[in-house]
């Protein structure tokens, strides 16, 4: 993945900023908190993807950037611009904004032509802004391959080619930041890749910031500039989709992201730069130990499938790695990999051999394996 | 979604004051509408002088007629209901849930009948079915005689129990079948298919798994059916009259017009009683709704398999279709019938037929000013209703919240009164000082309004509903104004809607016989008003022509209203979000 590359460039002003917001909903006597004092800053050309499950705050979020949600503590500025501040009892509207936004079900409008739907920022605007509105129409349309059917109404259009209308009104009127709500969750998974790629080009070509939303972990990966992992209405962890899922700050974020074998463990040591965990089925040396890191700690013991390594039983020891006896519960063959799961004492754990598949033989089940835990693999999550 | 006020920070909207003063005035107009006549024969029932006094009620429910008319009208109620409710529900089935529909026609077909005044059905049912001119009676009173049965002719005759039953029956089945319907549109197939996987017979499936599942539309259909069994005046008045059975709306009617004074009192006490009686019926049925629960409705948008009837589906084609023969086909032949003959006679003389008797009425003048006004009315009550109903849903569906169910419920009020006891209520209201309204346009406009305000706010709000939130939203995320997004989005997409709104309530006011008797006169003729002087007075082949004047309107105003309205878009993208 090149994700990361992009967000190495400095920010030159923030698209987005915004500080202390919280939305509590308060329906027949019961609270329930939306956002949770978030900070976020959005730079200028970043996307930044709010990734969660449903119920975690990142569609309230989203819509409060919009101003289509009033929050009631926080501030949110938006180029620069002030557009909603508690303290200051001040909230735009949203047409005042200057947004693009592509909603969940595309929200293009069933009575006008693709034409239509995509001029009407430009029509929204002040005659002497608008410019020349079926040149922009149709460059915006070329740009996005659905040149051709202006005349058409949305109904005509495969889910595929209304999505893109629906991304053509929201790039149209240059809008300072584009709001994306779980834009891709309604199409089918071939197309869903397909626009993704789409994306990605048309963000490298026209820079725009954005706020995405989504509940699927992999668009997320694949969109983000920044990531922010979301529950309950807090971020959990920011940063870009590398870090985030390499280095995550909780089993929760780690769990997030992608797969992970976890077993509960406690911190017996903590040197400067290596630290020990126990558990149930033995003691492993973990490298890279934080400041926060203390021997006594509870937490979590976890490694990523794919970084499980497995050696035959009593094969000479060239890695110096610790090694656990296991026996293979079950192989799955998946294609692109293979899914090994390995009983250990008084554990389980779940390997991705990615080699296997093309070169060696995998393991069979009911054999006897070596399961290699390297150092730099496996990570402390606290509890 | 959410309340603003929640947060205490107010969007900085631009002011539209102007706008939001027009809304309120407007709301504050139809609700004076609905609840001044209310409050007015409420006061006057109750606390007569503004201290409590039931002398009134002594006199008025010591009449002697009173308890024949309160009688008849509770047996026609009961068996309406009784025959009705099951009728409508089991077509409502027939079409929405089994392979007898064919086409997107027959699920037209029940609802026909709605589209042709219930007083231009009784007209010419009377013409089908009098035992002496009826052109029914000659053949059926001939079938009998051929199978060796001898029955007297007036036995048959349509103005009698049997008669009457039968029209309120014919009146009140699509009512139901529109309800039910949309009960089992919305209603989770698998249900049934997991009742047919484990072996129930198709009429077992229906009774025992489609009734219970839909079974507050059952009993919000029946209390429709109660409330209209109570208040309707034109079935009762063109033929139970004649067959001596007397029943509330036409008491209420005679206290009113056919003594003098006017016993205004009375009526107004009888008005109260049925108020009072109905809303008993809806706690009742509210009770009964919510302690047995709403059937799971599922949001899959799959199209249910159709249950197969097998050698059933012709017999159940045959009795929708007989169905829309009695309604409307039987009574509409019969009336451009005997509207072309000179006289009414149950045998058709070719060389007479003439199109002599819709001149004749023509050239009459009271007869040309109550067809002009009528048709004034109905266009002008039906447009200004639809476009209040219209912009209050809106204006509700954005303010969203409590305030938009108290619109919802309030404008629902007058669907639970009889209109002929709201009628009596403007006319106390408005009739005298200090308005002195009594005899104007005015107050028939005032009535039609505050009586078709509901039918007109569940046409808006269903198309409000469908327009989805995110397509207002996008609208606005997009440079529009509240202004800008009304025209250019909510309109636009709840026109339709509202235009099959319009047809239905033209149709209504067209053809309304209830609030004219009451309120219309010889200075404010309306049709409804010059069809009962028609009749009062035999001259039945211009009824006839009026009758058929009033079908042929109805039916061409809707299909143009329909074909205007139709949305150029599928109706699937509208629902884009769900």
């Amino acid at each position: 993945m090149t994700n990361s590359s992009n967000a190495a460039g400095a920010p030159k002003r923030t698209a987005v900023q915004i500080r202390g917001l919280r939305k509590v909903y308060r329906t027949r006597g019961r609270s329930v908190v939306g956002v949770d004092h978030v900070d976020l800053d959005v730079g200028a050309g970043e996307l930044v993807v709010l990734l969660g499950p449903s119920g975690c705050g990142k569609t309230t979020l989203l819509r409060s950037v919009a101003g289509l949600e009033t929050p009631d503590l926080g501030e949110i500025s938006i180029d620069g611009k002030l557009v909603f501040s508690s303290s200051q009892k001040k909230a735009l509207p949203p047409e005042d904004r200057h947004l693009g936004m592509m909603f969940q079900s595309y929200a293009l409008w069933p009575h006008m032509t693709v034409f239509q739907n995509v001029s009407y920022p430009l029509t929204s605007l002040e005659p002497s802004a608008r410019g020349d509105i079926k040149a922009r129409v149709h460059d915006v349309l070329t740009k996005l391959g659905v040149a051709g059917f202006e005349e058409r109404f949305p109904s005509e259009l495969s889910g595929g080619q209304q999505q893109r209308v629906a991304l053509a009104r929201a790039l149209i009127g240059k809008p300072s930041v584009i709001l994306f709500d779980e834009p891709l969750s309604n199409v089918d998974a071939k197309v869903r890749r397909r626009l993704r790629q789409q994306l990605r080009d048309l963000k490298q070509e026209t820079k725009f910031s954005g706020i995405y939303v989504t509940h699927d972990q992999e668009e997320a990966m694949e969109l983000a500039d920044t990531l922010a992992v979301m529950d309950a209405g807090n971020i959990r962890q920011l940063g870009t989709g590398r870090e985030v899922y390499e280095r995550p700050n909780s089993l929760y974020v780690a769990g997030f992201v992608g797969e992970v074998n976890f077993w509960p463990a406690e911190l017996v040591g903590v040197g400067p730069h290596v630290a020990h965990a126990r558990t149930d089925f033995g003691t492993f040396e973990i490298i890279g130990a934080t400041a926060s890191m203390q021997v006594g700690q509870k937490g979590h013991l976890a490694i990523r499938p794919e970084r499980v390594n497995i050696g035959a039983p009593g094969a000479p020891v060239a890695d110096p790695a610790p090694r656990v006896r296991g026996k293979v519960r079950e192989v799955v063959f998946l294609g692109a990999r293979c899914e090994v799961r390995i009983e250990l004492p008084g554990a389980e754990v779940m390997a991705w051999l990615f080699e296997a598949v093309s070169h060696r033989s995998p393991p069979v089940a009911g054999g006897a394996v070596d399961v290699i835990f390297e150092p730099g693999s496996l990570q402390w999550l606290p509890a | 979604m959410t309340d603003a006020a929640v947060s205490g920070v107010k969007v900085e909207t631009p002011r539209y004051r102007a706008v939001s003063i027009i809304v309120v005035l407007l709301a504050l107009f139809v609700f004076a509408a609905i609840f001044f006549p209310l409050g007015v024969i409420l006061q006057r029932a109750l606390l007569p002088n503004w201290k409590p006094d039931f002398a009134l009620w002594a006199t008025t429910l010591a009449q002697p007629e009173l308890l024949t008319a309160v009688r008849n009208t509770l047996i026609i109620a009961f068996v309406n209901t009784v025959i009705s409710v099951p009728l409508g529900i089991f077509f409502a089935w027939l079409v929405e849930r089994t392979d007898a529909r064919w086409g997107a026609l027959s699920r037209l077909l029940p609802v026909i009948p709605l589209l042709l005044p219930p007083v231009a059905m009784t007209i010419g049912w009377l013409f089908l079915a009098d035992p002496r001119a009826g052109f029914l009676a000659a053949p059926m009173q001939g079938f009998f005689r051929s199978i060796g049965l001898s029955i007297d002719p007036s036995s048959l005759a349509v103005q009698s129990w049997g008669g009457l039953i039968l029209l309120y029956v014919l009146f009140s089945v699509p009512h139901v079948y529109v309800v039910a319907a949309a009960a089992f549109g919305s209603l989770d197939p698998s249900l049934e298919e997991a009742a047919r996987i484990f072996g129930k017979g198709r009429l077992k499936c229906f009774l025992s798994i489609s009734v219970p599942a839909i079974r507050h539309a059952v009993g919000s259909s029946a209390l429709l059916t109660i409330i209209s069994s109570f208040g309707l005046y034109s079935i009762p008045a063109l033929l139970g009259t004649a067959a001596r059975i007397d029943v509330l709306s036409v008491y209420i009617y005679r206290l009113l017009h056919a003594t003098y004074p006017p016993k205004i009192g009375q009526a107004v006490v009888l008005g109260v009683v049925m108020i009072f009686v109905i809303g008993l019926l809806w706690l009742a049925q509210r009770r009964i709704a919510s302690s047995t629960g709403h059937a799971q409705i599922g949001g899959m948008g799959i199209r249910p398999n159709l249950i197969s009837l097998g050698g059933w589906r012709w017999p159940a084609r045959i009795l929708l279709l007989l169905y829309v023969l009695l309604t409307s086909v039987l009574p509409l032949v019969a009336l451009f019938i005997v509207s072309l003959q000179p006289f009414w006679r149950s045998t058709i003389v070719f060389d007479q037929l003439s199109f002599a008797n819709f001149f004749e009425f023509w050239s009459d003048r009271q007869s040309r000013a109550a067809i002009v006004n009528s048709a004034w009315l109905a266009v002008l009550t039906t447009t200004v209703v639809v476009l209040i109903a219209g912009i209050l849903s809106i204006v509700g569906k954005n303010v969203g919240g409590a305030r938009e169910k108290w619109l919802g419920v309030l404008t629902k009020v007058p669907s639970a009164i009889p209109h002929i006891v709201f009628a009596v209520g403007v006319l106390v209201a408005f009739g005298f000082a200090p308005f002195f309204l009594n005899g104007t346009w005015l107050i028939i406009f005032i009535c039609y309004l505050a009586v078709y305000i509901p039918q007109a706010s569940i046409a808006a709000e269903s198309a409000v509903q469908q327009v989805g939130n995110q397509l207002v939203e996008a609208s606005r995320i997009f440079g529009a104004r509240p202004g800008r997004t009304f025209w250019t989005v909510q309109l636009p997409l709840i026109l339709p809607g509202l235009a099959a709104g319009w047809a239905l309530i033209f149709t209504l006011v067209v053809g309304e016989l209830n609030a004219a008797a009451i309120l219309a006169g010889p200075r404010n003729p309306v049709i409804g008003y010059l069809i009962l002087a028609l009749f009062d007075n035999g001259t039945y082949s211009q009824l006839a022509a009026l009758g058929s004047i009033i079908g042929l309107v109805s039916g061409v105003t809707v299909s143009i209203a329909l074909i205007l309205g139709r949305p150029r878009f599928s109706s699937k993208a509208v629902r884009a979000d769900d």
